[in-house]
């Protein structure tokens, strides 16, 4: 019963975080330089058509409404269109979750089979030689960024050594 | 016996077995699909195929690919570079037009259409067609209903006229120089559509189909589009029926490498034959791939320009002394060699060196500290003057080019803060008038001097006189002669205009950039034209 409760007050909190986090991140969009309709327009047409554009996109409405808009898609599965692909971003984001859970999974086992045992070795032969490697492989992974780390196992398992496949899906 | 490294058989390996596992696979095995297969790099997606928006680079590349130009910039094999050609100043030859004739002064053009020409489906690329294709890029939501009534002088379906089933005449409002025509009509935006496939798209709300068209080709090109999966690849397959020619490469495909370091590992690697896109490689990672026999590089001059901007509307750079002192002051000739790597030349006008018209004698700006800060002196400015000059993260030649320009600006009475910016907060500042210094660049795709000065100088052009330089004498000038049919006079006026921008030094001079590609060493048919994008029907393996 207490857990019933515990769970229902975590799960209350869900809402006015997930609303907390579209408001922060419209925010951040909005008051950041950059227009979308100057990038769609292109470089040859006049103000007035970039003005056009701006009340054909809303993006001329109080910053309130189109917050409401942006949300009213949100719940209504619409989160709009990419500028990149042109194409609806639920439908990107389909396409690429796959990929990410993908590379989230490996990445988790292997972590997990070659972490946990050599943690447990390390904890087990303290101060020998496999306690120092576990030490430095630990301490390597936190402190190295992981695009640093991703550019070299490519360049290494990829370029030199040629077992990984290239960089691209 | 070889086991396929895809990525799945990689992931399964590294998650099951551990990395000790990795050690047993068998090495070389990224490597471009076959010689009917081209595989490129690059680092765009596809915002749009519509031909009639504005779209990125990799909806151009794409788009120069599955359509067809109405006429064509010729290209002519470049002396010295082996599998190379190019387009050369006003010379063309027939596409969907395989011949035209101008009427009426010059006012009108009346387009011959190639017999026996089709679309993939099989039915014709009429005239029909190409008026139903003029009459939507003058009506529908993209960018060619406004450039169009500027530069080819017609803006309403009743100038595009049927006169029979393989004839077109374009009725403009005066007459237009002849070249300035030919190149607008080379422009992939200015196509055929296939109307069948384009008009069931269409709604009461989008009577151009323009939602449709933005995913969907409908042109007449050399390739079809067989695959487009943002973030991974786009697939092109070669059609047997095209009246070019049937292409070597059966398939072309993109993949989508948005990190450099990694597109030159897949080159070095030979998973891909070619990077293309803008920028593609950096300076610094073509010269890699210098002296490797088992690459190709190939760099031709081209007419994309890099300038200092200099906001006429922030003191003092409203003051033309000052502007003068600081072109004295940019370090080109350590630039081009150290941050350009060679790939590029400096710049002697803001016309480019391979348009007509081009004068490269008319500039007296040479690295000259002491005459810089004479003219410091003469514009009377209190020093040090402080002023932030922008770039944008990730164009490598213009973050380091601005080290190079802030060092010897700071000796003649400045103080420069680099500042980096995105792309989308450097051109919405740089709208605005905003930023003070700012390192520019722009490729005109029509090689017309006016083509290229209008958008760049006149005072009504926003948004990419990036000066907001007012000149009324210019001004006149180009309003003059935008449309002037005599070659002489207009020639005449585009020299004019230059030694006015070179006097008001509206630009800190930087440089020309080379038209530059990297791709293994047996990859010829390589065609370079005014638009920079590449288009694959005669590359072939040697």
């Amino acid at each position: 019963m207490a857990f019933l409760g515990y769970f229902l007050r975590r799960l209350s909190l869900v809402i006015p975080t997930l609303l907390g986090v579209t408001i922060i991140t419209f925010t951040l969009t909005y008051v950041l330089p950059g227009n979308p309709a100057v990038v769609k327009a292109g470089p040859l047409v006049s103000p007035e058509v970039v003005k056009e554009l701006e009340k054909a996109m809303g993006l001329d409405q109080p910053a309130w409404v189109q917050y409401g808009r942006y949300i009213s898609g949100v719940l209504h599965g619409d989160l709009g269109q990419s500028a990149s692909t042109g194409r609806p971003v639920l439908e990107d984001f389909k396409q690429r979750l796959p990929a990410t859970l993908e590379l989230t999974l490996a990445s988790l086992l292997i972590a997990l089979v070659l972490g946990i045992p050599l943690g447990v070795q390390s904890a087990v032969h303290r101060d020998t030689a496999i306690d120092h490697l576990g030490r430095i492989v630990g301490v390597a992974g936190v402190a190295m960024p992981t695009f640093w780390t991703g550019l070299l196992s490519l360049y290494v398992f990829f370029y030199l050594l040629g077992v990984a496949p290239p960089p691209s899906r | 016996m070889g086991i396929k490294a895809d990525r799945r058989t990689f992931l399964k390996l590294s998650s099951g077995a551990g990395a000790a596992a990795l050690g047993g696979l068998p090495t070389g095995q990224a490597r471009a699909e076959g010689s009917q297969t081209l595989t490129l790099a690059w680092d765009t997606d596809i915002d749009s195929l519509d031909p009639h928006v504005f779209k990125s680079v990799g909806g151009y590349a794409v788009q120069c690919n599955i359509y067809d130009p109405v006429v064509s910039w010729k290209v002519r094999p470049v002396e010295g570079v082996v599998g190379l050609s190019r387009s050369f100043p006003n010379e063309f030859e027939g596409s969907i037009a395989q011949s035209w004739t101008f009427e009426r002064d010059g006012a009108t053009v009346v387009l011959k259409l190639r017999p026996g020409m089709t679309f993939p489906s099989g039915r014709p690329v009429n005239a029909a067609a190409l008026k139903y294709s003029l009459d939507r890029a003058l009506q529908s939501p993209g960018y060619m209903r406004f450039v169009m009534p500027r530069m080819l002088q017609i803006s309403k379906p009743d100038d595009i006229e049927v006169r029979d089933d393989s004839t077109v005449a374009i009725n403009m409002k005066g007459p237009t120089p002849q070249p300035m025509v030919l190149n607008l009509l080379s422009l992939m935006t200015i196509t055929a559509l296939d109307p069948e496939l384009v008009k069931p798209n269409a709604t009461e709300k989008d009577p151009w189909a323009a939602d449709w068209a933005k995913r969907n080709p409908a042109g007449s090109g050399p390739y079809t589009l067989a695959a487009n999966t943002p973030g991974v690849e786009v697939v092109l397959e070669a059609r047997k029926d095209h009246w070019r020619r049937v292409p070597a490469f059966q398939k072309v495909v993109f993949k989508f490498v948005p990190n450099e370091a990694d597109r030159v590992l897949l080159l070095k690697r030979k998973a891909v034959d070619l990077v293309v896109g803008r920028p593609g490689l950096s300076p610094r990672s073509i010269k890699a791939f210098e002296g490797d026999k088992a690459f190709k590089i190939v760099s031709v001059p081209d007419t994309t320009c890099h300038w200092l901007a200099m906001n006429q509307t922030k003191a003092p750079l409203d003051n033309v002394k000052v502007r003068q002192a600081i072109n004295y002051a940019i370090p080109v000739a350590a630039i081009v060699p150290n941050v350009l790597m060679g790939y590029g030349a400096a710049m002697t006008s803001p016309v480019p060196a391979l348009t007509p018209g081009h004068d490269g004698k008319l500039s007296p700006y040479k690295f000259n500290l002491d005459k810089a800060r004479e003219l410091m002196k003469e514009a009377g400015v209190t020093t040090p003057v402080t002023l932030d000059l922008a770039v944008r993260i990730g164009w490598q030649p213009h973050e380091e080019a601005a080290v190079w320009i802030q060092r010897e600006l700071e000796k003649i009475g400045f103080k420069i803060n680099i500042t980096r910016q995105t792309d989308a907060t450097f051109r919405q500042l740089a709208s605005k008038g905003d930023l003070q210094l700012s390192i520019e660049s722009w490729q005109s795709w029509v090689n017309d001097p006016f083509f290229h000065l209008v958008p760049l100088f006149h005072s009504t052009s926003k948004g990419t006189n990036t000066a907001f330089y007012a000149n009324p004498k210019l001004d006149k000038l180009l309003d003059e002669n935008y449309h002037e049919p005599n070659a002489d006079k207009r020639l005449a006026a585009a020299q004019e205009a230059q030694k006015i921008v070179i006097e008001d030094a509206v630009w800190g001079m930087l440089w020309y950039d080379n038209w530059t590609r990297v791709m293994r060493a047996d990859l010829v048919g390589i065609e370079k034209r005014w638009d920079t994008f590449e288009r694959f029907t005669a590359m072939k393996l040697a």
